[in-house]
């Protein structure tokens, strides 16, 4: 066999082990294995689509991220996903000063406007 | 645009800076993992600093440096001619040429696994890539780049912004928000690694090793959980690691490409994070105590943290690090915790055991003190950090030792060949004294 036909069909074996779909293994997992979407994945239970339609109203405006009740984990959640979805706008501290509160209970993102 | 033609997009523009500022001698497709890894590292480096001078992180900025490098690069190879290299086609066997054909294709279901993944590090979506997005709508403001006691500002304010700057460029590419695109973006870095040190260290180790070597890489399982992971770990690693071969190779060769190849990977290294100061200096100091005192000059690339370092003071942006050196009990459980990931044959197989026992084979123990420098620099990270010690290394102690190795890495097929060329040259010797 020559070095070129080895390459070629040593090349062709992964692939097509790494491409068989009922397979679980270490190459189907580099393959990313079912695949994910464009979304994080979050630590806690948040609803993205309702990020992503948010931040249309949110725009560039002041905004505070709120979580009633939520664990240090739900709020640092809500904060970072507020930081990636809202990018176009500016989180305050002060809920005085924002435009828009984003509101998450149970998983679920309402947003609301202020003033 | 989609995610793929997005990111792919971008990283074709790297490319084509990439091979700008290598030279026409090396337009071939063999030196594509050197010219991807130049370019994200050039430019990415000049759009940060851009952002530092009050521009936004836009495409439209990253087009204009990335022209600005393309244009620098060829002017500066017009007035400074190289010679072509000689090509050298090496003969390899079946099993050899077999090998490298598992590489290949590992690092194809690699790439192809980074598009597949949303980052599993929530430090990646919820830090590295809004900061990154923050750059690209708002610029370096300080009121989300510094405390401000008005504005939400974003965790862990010290650390340079390389990593957010060429994110937020695929993902402005890709016309939308997808979190993708950060292992999207790692994938390439990692295979333009595993194809820089096969093509820098082409010329200088016979196939057979390179190959094996280069397969205890990239079946290392830990590799690609980080790419999936998004962790800014691995693209400091990467340059790091690159500026180690570069820095190897003119040890042997003498080229100052590759001495000014070392400096620019060092120079990018330090706008990925903040330990790569501190890393970047124990490794020129290494190498100028170890191998040559010229490697001092590798230090003027330390000038490159002075844009961030600068913006840092003037905002007063506060450092996580602190000088208490009384902590001293934490440093076991740190070197515990860290030698286990290092040595676990399931994150990274053999790759550090194998270094450490090769410098010995090959009676060079002294280069095991590069990836030694790199070790020591994380347990101090540990010891003078401020946070609860087991907290710390659960969140962290995976990821901080890639440095460490890919230095192994990258030093593994150059301790083998060393090892194999003391045996040769011992056999000869043999048969010089009358061997049969």
């Amino acid at each position: 066999m020559s070095s070129r036909a080895a390459f070629a069909a040593a090349a062709a074996a992964v692939l097509a082990v790494a491409a068989v779909p009922w397979s679980d293994g270490p190459l189907r997992r580099l393959a990313g294995g079912d695949g994910d979407g464009p979304d994080p994945t979050f630590d806690v239970e948040l609803d993205a689509d309702a990020l992503r339609a948010a931040a249309a109203l949110v725009g560039d405006s002041e905004y505070l991220t709120e979580w009633p009740g939520g664990s240090p984990l739900q709020q640092g959640n809500l904060k970072a996903a507020g930081q990636l979805y809202f990018a176009r706008g500016l989180p305050v501290l002060d809920r005085r000063r924002a435009e828009w509160i984003v509101l998450a209970r149970d998983g679920r993102v309402v947003v609301m406007r202020r003033r | 645009m989609s995610l793929v033609a997005g990111v792919l997009v971008v990283n074709a523009a790297l490319l084509a800076a990439g091979y700008a500022l290598l030279g026409p001698v090396r337009w071939r497709p063999s030196w594509a993992g050197v010219a991807l890894l130049v370019g994200a590292g050039s430019v990415g480096t000049l759009v940060f600093f851009a952002t530092i001078l009050g521009l936004h992180a836009s495409l439209l900025v990253a087009a204009a440096l990335t022209a600005a490098v393309v244009v620098g690069g060829l002017l500066f190879w017009r007035r400074n001619p190289a010679e072509a290299a000689p090509s050298q086609g090496r003969p390899m066997s079946p099993l050899t040429a077999a090998a490298f054909g598992v590489i290949a294709a590992v690092c194809v279901v690699g790439v192809v696994g980074g598009f597949r993944s949303a980052p599993w590090l929530d430090d990646v979506w919820g830090i590295w890539l809004p900061k990154g997005l923050a750059l690209w709508h708002h610029g370096l403001d300080e009121r989300l780049f510094a405390p401000s006691g008005e504005y939400v500002t974003f965790g862990v304010p010290d650390y340079p912004l390389w990593w957010s700057v060429v994110t937020s460029l695929d993902v402005q590419a890709v016309g939308g928000l997808d979190v993708r695109v950060v292992c999207a973006q790692l994938a390439l870095l990692t295979v333009a690694f595993v194809g820089a040190v096969a093509r820098l260290l082409w010329d200088c180790v016979r196939p057979p090793v390179l190959a094996g070597s280069l397969l205890l890489l990239v079946l290392s399982p830990e590799l690609w959980r980080h790419v999936q992971g998004g962790v800014a770990d691995l693209p400091l690693a990467i340059y790091l690691g690159l500026a180690l071969l570069a820095g190897a190779r003119w040890l042997q060769t003498r080229e100052p490409f590759l001495f000014a190849l070392a400096a620019l990977a060092l120079a990018v290294a330090l706008q990925i994070k903040t330990e790569a100061l501190v890393e970047v200096a124990a490794l020129v100091a290494v190498g100028a105590l170890v191998f040559t005192r010229r490697f001092l000059w590798l230090a003027l690339a330390l000038m490159a943290a002075v844009p961030w370092l600068a913006w840092r003071w003037l905002h007063d942006v506060p450092s996580r690090a602190e000088l208490d050196l009384t902590r001293v009990e934490r440093v076991p459980d740190a070197a515990r915790a860290v030698a286990e990931h290092l040595f676990d044959p399931t994150e990274w197989l053999v790759l550090v055991p194998l270094v450490i026992v090769l410098a010995v084979l090959a009676r060079q123990p002294k280069v095991l003190l590069v990836p030694g420098a790199l070790l020591a620099v994380v347990l101090v990270a540990y010891w003078i950090d401020r946070d609860e010690i087991g907290y710390v290394l659960a969140t962290s102690a995976y990821r901080v030792i890639d440095p460490v190795v890919l230095s192994a890495a990258v030093l593994i097929p150059l301790l083998a060949e060393s090892l194999l060329q003391q045996r040769e040259s011992l056999r000869e010797d043999g048969a010089l004294v009358g061997e049969p």
